[in-house]
């Protein structure tokens, strides 16, 4: 893969769910520093959308383009750079916060017992990492979601409605994480529902189906 | 790489100890069953020293493919199945410790118990060291064909009846190679062609059913 980081270039893409045409010559590009707000109805394709990206679904056509590489070819080296947080926690129930996020980092980059602790703190997840997940709540789970997110160190996060079951602790904190990612040079795209603050920022906003760009 | 391998490993071994259910189902499944035949048919030595080693391996063959769902289903159904899709390294190494830890769960404790059930079926020696030859080579090519299977149905709601329709009849050739082993060796006659033949099978899947396994899975997962 090339050096060059020009970010994410997506060329004209469509995408088809069970005969019905979800969007169809989506361009866009997103900049390192940047975050892309995904917008549009139930049922436009803003998952499926995402799904693409990460590489998850495959488009009817057109192209995923990162850092001047397509990103099917490189699979292996794209994944090193995204982390994605979908509909699903992606996190088992039957074992502890901190088994959680250790087993999500040896999927990549082995990150230390210190590391993970203190990105556990920094979530507020204090004193719970002992406790099995099936016994916190949503919103706690979605924080171990994010401190994975965190610990990752990919440069481009796909996040699908991060916001859901987050306290307004939660959503200020998550929001506070979104921005030191962004001031580091990373990139965010993301679906919401709620009205978030992110107005101090390089802020696009993609409308599906139509896929206009407004900032 | 075997980092990645290693950690699934520990993490589903981890997770199969605090649900004693899934370890202890498949093992329950296969000594009930199989004791229950000479409650059913007849005590005698005779008919059950017949019939004996195509039960084992009847019974050993529907305990792996009913425990075959917990391979994937919750990983599926929390997510971190699409994050190991999304992982930097090989899905194949992921898969295979997967399906290592299914077979340590399901497979081995089948093994280790044969002995037992053996005796119970009136199988002389030889035939009871054949019966655990032919487990280890074979209950592995059980979990590796099961995990294909259970790969392309894991987004079915209701893929059950669909799993057995695709996996059972992969696993015939395995089913009738042991028992017919076991029954060979208990008339005292030579095993080693069907030993080779299931060897030669396990190795065979051994290398192309992870392939296989993770190309069902980012199609299942689609």
């Amino acid at each position: 893969m090339s050096k060059t980081e020009t970010g994410l270039q997506v060329k004209s893409l469509s995408c088809e769910r069970g005969y019905r045409e979800l969007f169809n010559d989506l361009n866009f590009e997103l900049l390192p520093g940047e975050i892309l707000h995904v917008k549009g109805e139930n049922g436009a394709g803003k998952t499926s959308l995402l799904r693409i990206l990460a590489g998850l679904a495959l488009p009817v056509s057109g192209e995923v383009i990162f850092d001047g590489c397509d990103c099917r070819k490189y699979r292996s080296e794209y994944n090193e750079h995204i982390a994605f947080m979908g509909h699903k926690p992606g996190i088992k129930l039957e074992l502890t916060p901190v088994e959680n996020i250790q087993s999500y980092c040896d999927l990549g980059q082995r990150k230390t017992q210190q590391q993970i602790m203190d990105t556990l703190y920094q979530v507020g997840l204090y004193g719970f990492e002992e406790m099995y997940c099936n016994q916190i709540s949503a919103g706690q789970k979605r924080r171990v979601a994010l401190a994975q997110a965190i610990l990752s160190n990919a440069k481009l996060w796909i996040l699908d409605e991060p916001f859901t079951s987050l306290d307004v602790v939660g959503v200020d904190f998550f929001l506070k994480m979104i921005q030191q990612h962004v001031d580091n040079g990373g990139m965010i795209l993301l679906t919401t529902h709620q009205e978030v603050n992110l107005n101090n920022y390089m802020i696009k906003f993609l409308q599906l189906p139509d896929g206009s760009i407004s900032h | 790489m075997y980092k990645v391998f290693l950690s699934l490993l520990k993490r589903d071994l981890r997770l199969a100890f605090r649900h004693k259910s899934e370890i202890l189902n498949p093992l329950f499944f296969f000594v009930i069953v199989v004791t229950l035949f000479p409650l059913g048919i007849s005590p005698d030595k005779q008919i059950l020293a017949e019939i004996g080693p195509g039960i084992i391996w009847v019974a050993a063959l529907l305990a792996s493919m009913l425990s075959l769902e917990s391979l994937f289903r919750s990983d599926f159904d929390d997510g971190t199945l699409e994050l190991m899709l999304l992982s930097e390294y090989p899905l194949s190494i992921m898969v295979l410790a997967k399906i290592v830890v299914h077979w340590l769960i399901t497979g081995f404790p089948i093994i280790i118990f044969s002995p037992l059930l053996g005796t119970v079926m009136f199988l002389n020696d030889d035939a009871i060291i054949t019966l655990m030859i032919t487990l280890l080579l074979g209950t592995p090519i059980l979990s590796l064909i099961g995990a294909i299977g259970m790969a392309l149905v894991v987004a079915l709601k209701r893929g059950g009846m669909l799993l057995s329709l695709l996996v059972l009849p992969l696993y015939i050739p395995v089913l009738i190679f042991s028992s017919n082993a076991v029954g060979s060796s208990m008339a005292g006659l030579s095993i080693s062609g069907q030993l080779y033949f299931l060897a030669a099978f396990m190795v065979f899947c051994l290398t192309l059913a992870p392939i296989a396994t993770s190309a069902a899975l980012r199609i299942s997962l689609e």
